[in-house]
């Protein structure tokens, strides 16, 4: 589902929500998460896309998960992948 | 990963293996903090508050409470998680490393978790929080905690920290505010309608044995537990003065405890002393009513005071607590004023409950002579009720009190109240004020939320070129023939000048001379900025900032880098509170929450500590659920997870 113009990826941690547009706003890094903090993120893809997979540091299994729940028990980057369909 | 242990509120309050501060050695000091986590079915409710003990190796406990919270028998079933910081300033340990309770150092690590469940909790901890009802409510705020007890919802709040409630679409919710809480914020479309506090009804009755001036409290009992429980004391009744007669005694507002699940039986009734007109002085018990009787017939007193006095007394620690957010000395009164979204002052004087600010001299409704408090929360000034949202002292020790309104500031002994106030610009909303008194001319500073066309802030964004003048002062102060200013990220002082005339006129003079303090530190959270005993200004300014001193010439940071890095986990510090403890000489500082879901409470010494610049996290007594010297305990202590932070970083690819 697509959120405004291009591919992007909603990051909720808490209550809070920010949403990273491709390609104005990444790669972006999110300091100082808590020990143990799940995160929460949703590829959300544009027109023409569809979300593939993420990469990165991703629990074993749930690369094609969408959202995405990580516990931020470790530094993790993680890259979410879309392929153009048209 | 943390390793949760498993136990019992009985194992926790009474059992071994507890943290025992002995084994921390002399100087230690700890902290507990309990959340809730939403692992229940009957605690509906968020993550949030539970309540903060804390105490020494001598087993102090005075710090007001955050939060009690209800934790009947089979009353929740949810997990309460503590994080536990022990600090050690003596026995070779660095100030910043910590202790487990087996007495080992595990670096500058603070906390560690450990969880319990409370489904045979034995103590009755009752709630100080709003009583919301039946209605159904789309949000509470992260500070509160929406629980389910009695049928009904109650709210829980942390005090000085109000929370915003959001009712259901726009239903009109009843709102009981339990035992002294205050009131939740309204947010969203909804609207409350405040019902009458748990306070006895009292009038004279039928003839009798009673003759004098009588008060009386009331408390809700649990007489047919296993271990049982009393409420804290209800608000004091009015003053009722029989000629040999009876009182006849109701409440309102005890409906709610009807309820089945309540497993309140009786109702506890006491009474002062005849002509005793101390208000907070003993109260004696009476009788105990059974709940039901109570609600429908109430009680008629006929105890001779001879026997009252030989009767037991109700326990100082259940006199109802008032969530004062503030409070001053004046002229020998103390005028404390509750929070800001219901706030107001009172003139807390023995005999003056419900007060009149000044001797009464002169007709009702002027207002040069007769400012009322009407109970506890607004002031009546000429036949205008007033919401009061802040009081003050001017700054040229002329010990004189202001109060500043939603579109005022007066001053409370003169007649002030068009005495050079900015209130022609009503219809905004009076952020903060300050009075000082320049040439012994009276000057009331005040800001506004939004309003650029106030001409005192005016004043303050013309002389403050190249700061974030866009931006509301965040806070606002004298310092002795100065005025502070605060934005986030700047402090200034302000000085010279001759007194604005009337705004009403518009004349400002523009002929202030300002300075900085500071150019990148200011004051992030409006609630922590205070004064001790020698005029110097404390604040926060954020994680950056740290905590901070001002004598008004320099700043000086009070706050180390390891408290600075926990400082980065608070994400909502504009809601830090904080005061200067006149009594102790420290700075505290209370964090809400944090992203973790944590709230922690902070003092700054500034007796030696701070000549070395060594502040850390001290023990902050409590008056929480375990009582003032019991030592709580629990099972066991996992590793510490809580300080280490990660990174995360997202990137996005197309192919």
């Amino acid at each position: 589902m697509g959120v405004g113009g291009g591919n992007n990826v909603a990051v909720t941690i808490g209550e809070e929500t920010v949403v990273y547009n491709y390609p104005v706003d990444v790669p972006a890094s999110i300091e100082d998460i808590a020990d143990e903090t799940e995160v929460e993120l949703e590829a959300n893809a544009a027109i023409g896309f569809a979300f593939q997979t993420w990469l990165g540091d991703v629990p074993a299994g749930q690369e094609t998960t969408n959202p995405l729940t990580v516990t931020m028990d470790q530094a993790r980057s993680i890259t979410a992948r879309f392929e153009y369909l048209l | 990963m943390p390793e949760r242990a498993e136990f019992t509120l009985d194992n926790f309050r009474g059992e071994d293996r507890q943290l025992d501060p002995a084994q921390l050695g002399d100087g230690a000091r700890w902290q507990l903090n309990w959340e809730i986590e939403d692992k229940g079915t009957a605690l509906k409710t968020r993550p949030g508050w539970g309540f903060l003990a804390a105490g020494d190796r001598y087993g102090n406990n005075d710090l007001p409470a955050l939060l009690s919270i209800y934790a009947k028998d089979k009353g929740f079933q949810g997990i309460l998680v503590a994080v536990v910081a022990g600090h050690v300033r003596e026995r070779g340990i660095a100030i910043g490393q910590h202790v487990f309770d087996d007495g080992s150092v595990f670096g500058s690590a603070l906390s560690r978790v450990v969880t319990m469940y409370p489904q045979d909790a034995s103590a009755t901890y009752w709630p100080r929080g709003a009583d919301l009802g039946t209605n159904e409510f789309e949000q509470v705020d992260w500070r509160a905690s929406l629980t389910a007890a009695f049928g009904r919802l109650l709210v829980f709040q942390p005090h000085q920290v109000p929370v915003h409630v959001y009712p259901s679409g726009t239903a009109n919710v009843p709102i009981v505010r339990t035992l002294g809480i205050d009131r939740p914020v309204l947010c969203g479309a909804g609207s409350f309608t405040d019902q009458d506090d748990f306070q006895p009804t009292v009038a004279t009755g039928a003839a009798g044995n009673l003759t004098g001036d009588y008060r009386y409290v009331l408390t809700l009992k649990n007489k047919d537990d296993k271990f049982p429980t009393e409420s804290p004391g209800s608000l004091p009744s009015a003053s009722v003065s029989p000629s040999s007669e009876q009182v006849n005694i109701s409440a309102a507002n005890v409906d709610w405890a009807l309820h089945p699940s309540s497993a309140v039986t009786h109702v506890g009734i006491y009474r002062k002393k005849v002509n005793d007109t101390e208000l907070w002085s003993h109260y004696y018990w009476v009788a105990d009513v059974a709940l039901a009787t109570f609600e429908s017939s109430g009680y008629s007193d006929n105890v001779e005071d001879g026997t009252v006095l030989s009767s037991e007394i109700l326990d100082e620690a259940k006199y109802p607590m008032r969530g004062f957010g503030y409070a001053h000395f004046h002229k020998g009164r103390l005028y404390a004023g509750n929070q800001a979204d219901w706030s107001g002052l009172a003139d807390m004087t023995q005999n003056n409950y419900y007060a009149t600010l000044k001797p009464s001299a002169g007709t009702p409704g002027d207002s040069r002579y007769s400012d009322f408090i009407q109970e506890g929360r607004r002031v009546v000034i000429a036949g205008t009720t007033y919401t009061i949202l802040k009081s003050f002292q001017d700054g040229s020790g002329n010990n004189r009190i202001y109060l500043a309104d939603t579109d005022q500031a007066q001053d409370v002994d003169a007649y002030a109240r068009f005495f050079y106030t900015p209130k022609q610009y009503t219809g905004t909303t009076l952020s903060d004020a300050a009075a000082r008194i320049p040439g012994n001319k009276r000057t009331i500073f005040a800001s506004y939320y939004g309003a650029a066309y106030c001409g005192y802030r005016h004043v303050l964004y013309e002389i403050v070129p190249g700061q974030d003048t866009d931006g509301e002062l965040t806070g606002l102060g004298t310092m002795r023939d100065a005025l502070l200013g605060c934005y986030e990220k700047a402090l200034f002082l302000i000085h010279g000048g001759d007194f604005a005339d009337n705004a009403e006129n518009g004349n400002v003079f523009p002929d202030w001379q300002w300075r900085y303090i500071s150019n990148g530190i200011g004051l992030a959270a409006p609630k922590t900025l205070s004064w001790d005993a020698d005029g110097n200004a404390y604040g926060y300014g954020g994680p950056n900032g740290g905590v901070w001193t001002t004598d008004g010439l320099s700043i000086r940071s009070i706050s180390d880098s390891i408290l600075e890095r926990r400082l980065l986990e608070f994400a909502d510090q504009k809601f830090a509170v904080g005061g200067f403890d006149h009594q102790k000489r420290v700075y505290r500082l209370f964090f809400p929450h944090s992203l973790d879901g944590h709230g922690f409470a902070f003092s700054f010494d500034t007796g030696d500590w701070w000549e070395t610049n060594h502040v850390a996290p001290m023990a902050l007594a409590n008056q929480s659920p375990v009582a003032a010297g019991t030592i709580p305990a629990f099972e066991e202590v996992v590793e510490d997870d809580i300080v280490n932070t990660w990174t995360l970083t997202i990137d996005i690819e197309e192919v």
